[in-house]
C-alpha cells in the first residue's frame, strides 16, 4: 500500500488504539485542528473514531501533558503524548527523565509504557531552521529509547513497536517528511512491528560507512546513490533508533570499510555524533578506523548539512 | 460513602491513634539514629488522617515529607523493610537504589513515590494517575499532598487547571505549616489564603485544622466522595505547624523567636488522645499502653534493620544496570 510518512504513523496509532483500550493520545490541538488531523497530521481522524475519551486535547502546558502521561503510564495506561514541536519537550524534561525513566529503574523496572512524540529537524536545504535536533538533550538518559524514523515504512513499524514497548519512548518525526511535500511511499501490506534498537543498512557499499538518522539518512542515501556514478561505494547505515545505539551494526560496517562518516543536523558540539564516534573508537580497539563527523555549525539555529556537502566529505574520505 | 466521624467505632479510632503515634515514633527513631528523614513532626495528622479518609484502594502521594507511613499502613512493605531502607540496608524485599522509602512506588497498593526531586512535580503525576482511574473507570481517587512550597511550581497550576477541565478524580490537599524551608508564606506567595488557589479554578475547597486527624479524615472522605462521583477535583487546605527543622541539616535558627506555645498545646497526638478520652471513653492507661507498644515496635524494627547488611555501591550499580538493560532490550 502507498502511505505518506504521516499516514503511516497515523495508521500505526489507529491500529494499536483499536486493539488495546489502554492506548490513548494526549496533546495540544490533536483533534479538530487542521481538518481533524491535528497540527502534526498523525492524529488524523482519531478524535472522530475514539472520541474525547481517548483523544485528550489539553491547554498549552507541556509539563502537565508529559507529567500526566507519566502518571497514567504508572497506573496501567499506554499514553501517546504529543508535544507540538520537539523544542518544547525540554519544559517537561524532568517528567520524562526523572519520572518515566528514573522512576522505572528505581522501582525494579516498573513499567512506564509511554510515548512522547514530536516533530523535529530542519526542512529547508541549506537554510537555517528554528527547529532543532533535540535528541542530544535526552540521549544521556539510561533506559530511554529514542526512535527517529527516516521513511514511511520504518515509521509505521517503529511506531507499532513503540506503542507495544513497556518503557518510555521518545519518538521524533522529521519535519521534512511530516510537514514537507506529502509523498506517498510503497510500504508492505498488512501489519508489522519493526524492532526497536536495530539499525538498518539502507545501501550496501565498501568504501566508506555513512552513519545517519532521520532526514540525514535520506540525504546520505541520495549522496551514496549519486557517488556510484563516480565509482565511489558508500554504505549507508540508518540508525533508526539512536538510543540504544546498535553499535554492532555500525561496527559490522566499520570493520569492513575502515572509514566512518557520521552525519547529523544541528550543532556538532555534543551532538549524538559524538557518542557514535566515541563508541566506534572504543569498539575498534587496536584496529585503525578513521572516524569523522559532519554536522551543522555550533550556533543557535539548525543548518542541516546539504547533500552536496555529504558527497564532498565522502569523496575526501574514500 | 463519606465518613461520619461520630459513627467511627472504637476499634477504628484506636487504630487511627496507633498509626498516628507510630508515625511519630518511627520518625523519632530514624532521626535519633541519624537517618536522613524529612520529618513531619507535628504534622502527622495530615498524611495519617488522610489515609483513614480514603478507601484502601485509593492512591496517595506524600512526596518527601514523613516516614513513608503510607507504604506501611497500606501493607506495601513491612515496617522492618521500610526501616532498613532509611538506613541504606537490605531488607527482605526493598528496592535496591541509592534512594530511600519516600521514593518507592507501589502501584498495587496505591502509593506514588517521589520521581522527580523538584518540589511540586508530583502534582502532574497525580493528575495522570487520576486520569488513568477515570479512563479505566476504577472508582479510585488520587490524593496529592502539597506543602506550601509545592504551590509555587508551575506544575501545581497546570494540575489544577487540567484536573478541573477534565474532571479528574483528584484531591489536592495543601498542608500549610507557613514555611517553605525558611520562607514564610507572606514572602513566598502573593495571596491571602491558599484557598484562593483552587477557588481561582472553581475547585471546591475546605479549610480545616490539619492537626485534628478526625477533621482531616472527615474532610478527605468528603472530598473523595465528591471526586469519586465524577464531579472533578476537590481541594483541602490544612493548617498545621512544623515542630522540627526542615531536614537533618537545618538548625532552624530562623525560627528561634517564633512562639510555639499554641502549637505545643495543639499537637496532633494530644488532640487525638483527647478525642479518644472524650468520644470513646478510652483510659489514659490504654493510651499509654499503645504508645509503649509503638515505641517497642519502632525500636525492634530499628534493631532488626541495623543488623541487616548494608547496601553496597556495587549492588546498587548491578541492580540499576539490570533495570536499565530491561528497559533497553529489544522488543519482539
Amino acid at each position: 500500500m502507498k502511505l505518506t510518512y504521516a499516514e503511516a504513523i497515523n495508521r500505526a496509532i489507529r491500529e494499536e488504539m483499536r486493539k488495546d483500550p489502554t492506548v490513548f493520545c494526549i496533546g495540544e490541538d490533536i483533534g479538530i485542528y487542521r481538518n481533524r488531523s491535528g497540527q502534526n497530521r498523525v492524529c488524523k481522524g482519531l478524535l472522530d473514531e475514539f472520541s474525547e475519551e481517548r483523544i485528550i486535547e489539553t491547554p498549552i502546558a507541556e509539563s502537565s501533558i508529559l507529567g500526566s502521561a507519566v502518571g497514567a503510564a504508572m497506573f496501567g495506561m499506554r499514553p501517546i503524548a504529543e508535544v507540538m514541536i520537539g523544542d518544547f519537550i525540554i519544559t517537561a524534561g524532568e517528567h520524562l527523565i526523572y519520572g518515566g525513566c528514573r522512576g522505572a529503574a528505581h522501582n525494579g523496572g516498573l513499567k512506564f509504557p509511554l510515548i512522547v512524540m514530536a516533530p523535529y529537524g530542519g526542512d529547508r536545504e541549506g537554510e537555517p531552521a528554528q527547529q532543532e535536533c533535540v535528541e542530544p538533550v535526552y540521549a544521556s538518559t539510561p533506559g530511554l529509547k529514542i526512535v527517529m524514523p527516516s521513511n514511511a515504512e520504518d515509521a509505521y513499524g517503529l511506531m507499532k513497536s513503540s506503542i507495544r514497548d513497556d518503557y518510555p519512548v521518545l519518538f521524533l518525526m522529521h519535519n521534512v517528511m511530516l510537514h514537507g511535500e506529502q509523498i506517498p511511499y510503497e510500504i508492505p501490506d498488512g501489519e508489522y512491528y519493526t524492532p526497536l534498537g536495530k539499525a538498518s543498512v539502507k545501501k550496501e557499499g565498501s568504501g566508506v560507512t555513512v552513519v545517519a538518522w532521520g532526514n540525514m539518512a535520506n540525504r546520505a542515501l541520495d549522496a551514496a546513490n549519486e557517488l556510484e556514478k563516480e565509482n565511489i561505494s558508500a554504505e549507508v547505515i540508518d540508525l533508526r533508533t539512536i538510543l540504544p545505539l546498535d553499535i554492532e551494526a555500525v561496527m559490522a560496517s566499520a570493520n569492513k570499510t575502515g572509514k566512518v562518516l557520521i552525519v547529523h543536523e544541528s550543532r556538532k558540539i555534543a551532538g549524538f555524533g559524538a557518542e557514535v564516534m566515541a563508541q566506534v573508537a572504543e569498539a575498534a580497539g587496536d584496529k585503525k578506523i578513521i572516524i569523522e563527523r559532519l554536522a551543522g555549525p555550533d550556533i543557535h539555529a539548525n543548518v542541516p548539512p546539504r547533500t552536496e556537502a555529504i558527497m564532498d566529505r565522502i569523496r575526501k574520505m574514500a | 460513602m463519606a465518613l461520619r466521624i461520630c459513627e467511627t467505632d472504637r476499634e477504628k479510632a484506636l487504630k487511627m491513634f496507633r498509626e498516628l503515634f507510630m508515625s511519630r515514633t518511627a520518625q523519632a527513631t530514624i532521626w535519633n539514629n541519624g537517618g536522613r528523614i524529612v520529618r513531619d513532626l507535628g504534622e502527622e495528622a495530615i498524611p495519617i488522617g488522610s489515609l483513614f479518609g480514603l478507601e484502601d484502594t485509593d492512591i496517595i502521594s506524600c512526596y518527601f515529607r514523613g516516614d513513608a507511613a503510607n507504604l506501611r499502613i497500606r501493607g506495601a512493605y513491612s515496617p522492618e523493610d521500610i526501616m532498613a531502607g532509611w538506613f541504606y540496608r537490605k531488607g527482605i524485599s526493598n528496592p535496591i537504589t541509592y534512594g530511600y522509602p519516600n521514593s518507592w512506588t507501589d502501584v498495587e497498593h496505591g502509593v506514588i513515590g517521589t520521581t522527580s526531586s523538584l518540589i511540586g512535580a508530583d502534582a502532574v503525576i497525580c493528575a495522570g494517575a487520576a486520569l488513568a482511574q477515570k479512563m479505566q473507570k476504577t472508582g479510585r481517587v488520587v490524593l496529592f499532598l502539597a506543602g506550601d512550597g509545592a504551590t509555587s511550581k508551575g506544575d501545581f497550576y497546570e494540575t489544577m487547571n487540567l484536573a478541573k477541565l477534565k474532571k479528574l478524580p483528584l484531591i489536592i490537599l495543601i498542608r500549610n505549616n507557613n514555611y517553605a524551608m525558611s520562607t514564610t508564606m507572606d514572602r513566598n506567595i502573593a495571596i491571602d489564603s491558599f484557598a484562593d488557589l483552587p477557588k481561582t479554578f472553581n475547585i471546591p475547597v475546605k479549610v480545616i485544622d490539619g492537626n485534628d486527624m478526625l477533621e482531616v479524615a472527615q474532610a478527605v472522605s468528603e472530598a473523595a466522595e465528591y471526586a469519586r462521583s465524577g464531579n472533578g477535583p476537590a481541594a483541602i487546605v490544612a493548617k498545621t505547624f512544623r515542630m522540627g527543622p526542615h531536614t537533618i541539616d537545618d538548625e532552624d535558627e530562623y525560627r528561634k523567636d517564633v512562639d510555639r506555645s499554641y502549637w505545643i498545646k495543639h499537637d496532633p497526638v494530644l488532640i487525638m488522645e483527647n478525642h479518644l478520652k472524650d468520644r470513646w471513653n478510652v483510659s489514659s492507661e490504654e493510651i499509654l499502653k499503645i504508645k509503649e507498644e509503638c515505641e517497642k515496635e519502632a525500636q525492634a524494627a530499628y534493631e532488626w534493620a541495623a543488623g541487616r547488611p548494608p547496601i553496597g555501591i556495587e549492588e546498587v550499580i548491578r541492580e540499576q544496570q539490570k533495570a536499565v538493560d530491561m528497559m533497553w532490550r529489544e522488543e519482539k
